[in-house]
């Protein structure tokens, strides 16, 4: 997949978006317009060699004006219809993101956790007689 | 890692600067973080939050790497997008 491209090319990028970010968030609270603008400045890296956004900070910037987020001053976050939905107060949109995974893993843990206790009901009368019959022997 | 040996390619925005030399002399001497760059510029934000705009062709910096180690860079050597000079290539001056 990365082609032409050599390694430490992309090892870079990587890192400039990282520290780009970083900053955004640092500069946020004393000068907005610069965190906009830093995320303009990772979004022309991303897009230039054709890498995705860190998973890190993939949420923290609108889908539509392109305005970094902060939950709790510029952005407004709600759980409903089995979605996370990230309102950007900046101009209005609504980002929406699924949780089906952890759902569906929480399910998965639940049915463990019943089928193992079952079993787990059924080894300890096993194991007891078997140390009963050990005790006996010795 | 921002090293001296790919400072060129690096971010330049965040680091702490200096103008050590300059064709106009009221730039010289000035000391601050980078804010901002363009293809021809650098903006800096001086110790009493002033905001400047430097341009690069005509002076030489002294860049403060996060480890502490100071690199002297020819403006002319970062001349370019920010995002493109990561794969530019750079003649030995």
């Amino acid at each position: 997949m990365p082609g032409r491209r050599p390694r430490w090319i992309l090892r870079i990028a990587e890192e400039r978006m990282d520290i780009l970010f970083q900053l955004a968030d640092k500069e946020f609270s004393k000068h907005p317009e610069r965190s906009h603008r830093y995320v303009e400045l990772a979004r022309r890296i991303s897009k230039k060699y054709n890498l995705r956004i860190p998973r890190k900070w993939k949420r923290r910037f609108c889908k539509s004006c392109y305005k970094f987020l902060k939950p709790g001053y510029n952005c407004r976050i709600r759980l409903s219809r089995g979605k996370i939905h990230y309102q950007c107060l900046e101009c209005g949109r609504i980002m929406r993101f699924p949780y089906i995974r952890e759902k569906k893993l929480k399910r998965r843990n639940k049915i463990e956790y019943h089928t193992s206790k079952k079993r787990a009901d059924e080894k300890v009368p096993i194991n007891n007689n078997i140390t009963d019959r050990e005790s006996r022997s010795q | 890692m921002i090293t001296p040996r790919n400072i060129f390619r690096h971010e330049l925005i965040g680091l702490k600067v200096k103008v050590a030399e300059s064709s106009h002399k009221g730039f010289k001497g000035l000391k601050g973080k980078v804010i901002d760059e363009t293809k021809n510029t650098l903006k800096i934000e001086l110790e009493d939050e002033k905001e400047i705009i430097v341009p690069k062709n005509v002076a030489i910096f002294h860049f403060k790497l996060p480890d502490g180690q100071i690199v002297e860079i020819d403006g002319r050597i970062i001349l370019g997008r920010p995002e493109e000079r990561i794969k530019r290539k750079f003649k030995k001056i």
